[in-house]
Parts: C-alpha cells; sequence; structure tokens
C-alpha cells in the first residue's frame, strides 16, 4: 500500500499532463511541484534499497513543496498585502529550515518538527484561500483551485499528524502501526484522487491585476 | 487484533479531534466565502440599481442642457436672424436706389448669425460625439483630450502611445475614450495630482489604456464604495467592451498615485462575458 499511495502521485500527473495546455500558470507550477514529488519518491526508493540515508530528501522536499504552495496561493490572491504576507512566509521558512538543520533537527535524522509546521502553516493558508475562493467563485465544484486546495487541506492534516505521532507511531505494535500507516497512505491517495479533479475541471479565464474590489 | 496499545488510542483520539476541527474549519471558510459572495452581489444588484437611477438622472440632465443650449444660444440666434429678415424684407419693399449699403449691413448681421448658429450646432454635437474621435482616432482623440484637461486644470498630461496603435472600431473607440474621460474627471476632482502619465500598448489581443496619476492615492473602501457611481460607469463601460478595469493604489519609490488600467480586447467579445470569481 506504501508505494500505491508513493506512486498514486501519477493519477494527477498524467491528468494534469493531458490537460497541460488547458491549465493556468499556477496550475502548472503545481503540476511541476507534483512531477517534482515523483523524483523526490523515487529517489527515496533508490536511496533505500542502496541502504543510503534518504532522509534529507524528505527535509528538502518540505522545503522545495512550501515554498512552491505558497508561491501559487500567492499568484492567486491579488490583494497585495496578503500576497506579500505569503511571500513573507516563505522567506521566514526558509530561515527556520535553515536553521533547523544546524540545530535541533540535523538533516539525517527524522522530520518532526520542521515538517508539521510547515503543514500547520500550509493547512492554515489553505483555509484562507478555501475561504476567498469560497467569497469569488459562485461555482466551487466546478473551480479547479478549489479542489487542488482542498486536495492540499487533506495531505497536509495527514502529514501534520502523521509527522507530529511519529515518536509514538514508531512504538506502535505491529497492528497499530499498520492501521496507522494505512490511514495516512489511504489519505495521501484521496488527496491525488482531487488534484486529478481539480485538473480535470474546466479553467475559467482569469483576468490579470487588481484587487477583488477592482473587479467588482 | 489484539488489545490496542493505550498510546495508540491516545493519539488515535487527539488525530481525530485534530481532523475534525480541521473539517469544521473547512466549512466555515466554504460558508462564510459563501455568505460574503451572496453579500456582494446582493452589493452589485444594489450599486447596478443606483447606476441605473443615476443613469436616468444623468440622462434628463443631458436632455435640459441641449434643450437650454438649443433654446438660449440657438433659439435667441435665429430669433435675431429673423428678425434682421424681416427688417431686410420690410426694406425691400421699400427699397429705394441709395438703401444697398443698409441692406448689405442687415445681410451681413444675419450671415454672422448664422455662423453663431453654425457654431453651437457644432459645440453641441461635439459634446455629444467628439468629432476628433471620428476624424483622428483614438490615440489622437485622446491626445487631444489630454491637451485640453492641462489647459483646464493645469495638471500636466503626458501620452505614451505606441505608433501601430489598433483600430477599435467606433463604438468601442468611444467607450475606451469616455473611460479615458471620467478617469481625468476624478483626478481633477479627487486625486490633487500634478502629473497624469497616460499609456496605451498592445498586449497580445488586447488595447491597455493606463492612467497613472502622482496625486493622493485611492483607498480600497473608496474603489469598493457603491455610491463610487464614476468608477462603476468606467467599470460598466469595460464590461460592456469584454474587457476589464481595475483601480489601484500606486506606492513607488515612496510616491502615492492611483493606477487605472482598462484593458480591451481588440476583435469584438459579446458582452458581459466576464464572471464574478474570476479573481481570488
Amino acid at each position: 500500500m506504501a508505494h500505491v499511495s508513493a506512486f498514486s502521485v501519477f493519477i494527477p500527473i498524467a491528468v494534469g499532463l493531458y490537460n497541460r495546455g488547458m491549465l493556468e500558470h499556477g496550475l502548472k507550477n503545481f503540476l511541476l511541484l507534483l512531477n517534482i514529488n515523483l523524483v523526490a519518491t523515487v529517489g527515496q526508493l533508490i536511496l533505500n534499497l542502496n541502504r543510503v540515508n534518504n532522509l534529507w530528501l524528505s527535509h528538502v522536499f518540505v522545503l522545495v513543496e512550501f515554498t512552491f504552495v505558497v508561491w501559487i496561493f500567492s499568484m492567486w490572491v491579488e490583494a497585495l498585502k496578503v500576497r506579500k504576507l505569503l511571500r513573507g512566509f516563505i522567506v521566514s521558512f526558509w530561515l527556520l529550515w535553515i536553521i533547523s538543520r544546524f540545530t535541533f533537527e540535523p538533516i539525517t535524522v527524522p522530520p518532526a518538527y520542521v515538517t508539521p509546521v510547515a503543514k500547520a502553516i500550509l493547512i492554515v493558508i489553505s483555509l484562507y484561500m478555501i475561504f476567498r475562493i469560497a467569497q469569488t467563485s459562485e461555482e466551487l465544484f466546478k473551480e479547479p483551485r478549489h479542489w487542488i486546495v482542498s486536495g492540499i487541506v487533506i495531505s497536509s492534516a495527514a502529514s501534520l499528524l502523521f509527522y507530529a505521532f511519529r515518536g509514538i507511531i514508531d512504538k506502535f505494535g505491529h497492528d497499530e502501526l499498520f492501521i496507522a500507516y494505512s490511514i495516512h497512505w489511504s489519505i495521501q491517495i484521496v488527496a491525488n484522487i482531487i488534484y486529478s479533479i481539480g485538473f480535470l475541471c474546466k479553467q475559467p479565464t482569469h483576468s490579470s491585476g487588481g484587487p477583488l474590489a477592482s473587479a467588482r | 487484533m489484539q488489545t490496542a496499545d493505550p498510546q495508540f488510542w491516545w493519539a488515535f483520539g487527539i488525530g481525530s479531534v485534530t481532523l475534525l476541527a480541521i473539517v469544521i474549519a473547512y466549512i466555515v471558510a466554504v460558508a462564510s466565502g459563501r455568505r460574503r459572495l451572496i453579500r456582494t452581489q446582493k452589493e452589485q444588484i444594489e450599486q447596478m440599481r443606483s447606476f441605473s437611477s443615476r443613469l436616468q438622472a444623468i440622462r434628463e440632465e443631458e436632455r435640459t442642457h441641449i434643450a437650454r443650449e438649443v433654446h438660449d444660444e440657438l433659439g435667441q440666434t435665429l430669433t435675431g436672424a429673423k428678425m434682421y429678415l424681416v427688417t431686410l424684407r420690410d426694406s425691400v419693399r421699400t427699397s429705394r436706389p441709395g438703401n444697398a449699403p443698409s441692406l448689405l449691413k442687415t445681410i451681413d448681421s444675419v450671415i454672422k448669425l448664422m455662423d453663431d448658429s453654425i457654431n453651437v450646432v457644432k459645440n453641441l454635437a461635439s459634446e455629444l460625439r467628439p468629432d476628433m474621435l471620428q476624424e483622428l482616432g483614438l490615440t489622437e482623440a485622446i491626445r487631444w483630450e489630454a491637451v485640453q484637461f492641462k489647459e483646464r486644470t493645469g495638471i500636466l498630461c503626458i501620452v505614451n502611445s505606441q505608433d501601430e496603435l489598433m483600430a477599435l472600431g467606433k463604438e468601442r473607440s468611444l467607450a475606451v475614450f469616455r473611460v479615458f474621460q471620467e478617469a481625468l474627471t476624478n483626478i481633477a476632482r479627487h486625486a490633487k495630482a500634478k502629473t497624469v502619465d497616460v499609456h496605451m500598448r498592445k498586449n497580445n489581443a488586447s488595447m491597455v489604456l493606463e492612467v497613472k496619476d502622482d496625486g493622493r492615492g485611492i483607498r480600497e473602501q473608496e474603489i469598493a464604495d457603491v455610491r463610487s457611481l464614476g468608477l462603476l460607469g468606467m467599470r460598466e463601460r469595460a464590461v460592456f467592451l469584454g474587457g476589464t478595469l481595475h483601480i489601484s493604489e500606486i506606492h513607488e519609490n515612496g510616491a502615492r498615485g492611483t493606477k487605472v488600467t482598462l484593458t480591451v480586447p481588440l476583435e469584438a467579445e459579446s458582452h458581459n462575458e466576464k464572471k464574478p470569481g474570476d479573481d481570488i
């Protein structure tokens, strides 16, 4: 199931590539992130098979994922202040990530602090994005950004809990461990299916520039 | 499965509560977003209503203005001309050989009054539909309006335009020109600006008209104000053209100001194609 979950990212990638010509800029960037995710997964697998520590890849991917997702959100938000705030989050997270690597969470240990923080921030920002999309989009279920952001909320929530409880989960017995991992993997599969739905939605024509108020 | 580890249940419980909290937050976010959307739509309807009544008022105002111009200017001139013609007729009836200079003087007066009448008609027509636009095209009409604006207000207005700028068609050119006029009117009324920069350029299949001033700027509340009928009128014209209008405050190197950007597709599109929700 671990491999099914890890490679379920193939589904949104395939759908996204099929519809690539119709995707708007932010969604294309998200598709690129999914491709990076796939490469990171394959890389981790190869390193694991060669018995090389692959944890550094997880750490690096969290940084890449956070940067991509928040940058994409900042592209979708037209209000200048919010856009600046989101980009400020990226800079702050980079600082936290660099500091943590040299202090409390070296790159060779399992992610336990910075990743949950990243996921928690992503959940909060995603919920804000959901609010903004619901506020501006008449047909929420035909809005690709709604599906993508919802997928991010689901995926981040699962990852937040998984990494926050990693210390406890690793001490579980075989059955409990299987349940915990199964829940985590299932949620990741669901998130990937939701991303695919997002890529399948008809892309609306977006205007450029100016806050929402100016479009009213 | 054997009795689970207590730590498992603890983690499971905390995890479930956290997930539940996220789900609730998600529902709240969607619900509040939808509520805002409904409120915005109501405001838009309200705005359209007030715009419509304002439009009626403007129409009436315009009719009154034209009626006044016709009555006060044209009416008086024509009455004067008629009186001269009556005098002329009487003079011709009782004409004597030595009266020719006096008759010529009366004819000159009639011709002068006719010239005045023609000018009044020209001015009226020009106000109703700018001559420049028809004769020289949009770019030159905008340059001309910029010069007139400088003369009226003392605010310097610089127009930069791509030379190969596009023909938009009569109606669309007029709509763009009216948006430009409204932008200048707003600057003169509210901005306290010293300079206005106007840029016209072609961007892919669109024409972009950008009007930037160095005035006091504009607040978000002012942009969103339902009573800003001038702004609403500009937006309505933009939607009519199948384009977009964005108004924003400028903060560049400590300088303030307002930027109005009108984007109009060069090819005519069906009206009101823009849907809400195109921007987040």
